[in-house]
């Protein structure tokens, strides 16, 4: 497959998530990909464009891009909001057999758990940027 | 995202939950979840099966409004759960604490059972 690229724009708010999420998934559609990877991908966005919306206040806009070709999607977010590099935040973990669940927290344990590299930096437009790649095979 | 309610008896509810149980989704019918179950301390049976997407804010949720149920003498069961949702809420052995059933019937001997 040739790559495909789409790039989500959403105001980090409530409703411009839900509409990023439908915009995402609307690019989705037009890609072939196996149900469980596709999940994946969704799951990505709504873990980091909503935790950007939720915890990176003052935050106005994320802009995602997503490239897709038979290896990996590359899903690149940028945002306005506080500096934050999720690849520092631990303490969370997937329960051991027999543990229950856990409340909270569980998000970016999920992302690192089907994301092969996770990069983070800071624009010299003081935005933060997070890329992520997420095998396809 | 859409929640409807059934009263099935004394402290049991049917909760049915239509489209995504994802950050905006969760958003949007949280307070109303956990109002309709915890203050009365009320069981309940989900149907899960128009849900077709979960992510941790879905699992936070269920899971905080079943450990403020347990503590009320009251349980969560989950029924019709779809493929991809219930790979991940095995990955967080949500059935630790949550029953989740193959069908409804299941779900509500579940629940019945664990307040009896």
């Amino acid at each position: 497959m040739a790559g495909r690229e789409a790039v989500v724009r959403l105001p980090a708010t409530m409703s411009g998530l839900a509409a990023g999420g439908e915009t995402l998934r609307a690019f989705l559609d037009s890609v072939e990909l196996d149900p469980a990877r596709r999940y994946q991908l969704e799951l990505a966005f709504d873990e980091i464009a909503g935790n950007i919306v939720r915890h990176g206040q003052p935050v106005s806009s994320v802009e995602l891009v997503i490239t897709i070709d038979d290896a990996e999607a590359v899903m690149t977010f940028d945002d306005d909001g506080v500096a934050f590099d999720p690849r520092t935040r631990s303490g969370t973990r997937l329960p051991a057999p027999g543990e229950p669940p856990q409340a909270g927290g569980l998000g970016l344990v999920l992302v690192r758990r089907y994301a092969s590299r996770i990069e983070y930096g800071r624009t010299g437009q003081h935005h933060n940027r997070l890329t992520l790649a997420i095998p396809l095979k | 995202m859409r929640m409807d309610t059934e009263d099935l008896g004394p402290r049991l509810i049917k909760i049915t939950l239509a489209g995504r149980l994802d950050t905006p989704g969760v958003d949007s019918i949280e307070t109303r979840f956990l109002a309709t179950l915890v203050p009365n301390g009320n069981s309940a049976v989900i149907d899960m099966s128009q849900v077709d997407f979960i992510s941790s804010m879905g699992i936070r949720m269920l899971v905080s409004a079943a450990r403020s149920l347990k503590v009320r003498q009251a349980s969560l069961s989950l029924f019709g759960v779809q493929e991809q949702v219930s790979q991940i809420l095995e990955l967080v052995s949500i059935g630790q604490m949550i029953h989740v059933c193959a069908s409804e019937a299941e779900a509500q001997s579940a629940v019945r059972s664990s307040v009896a």
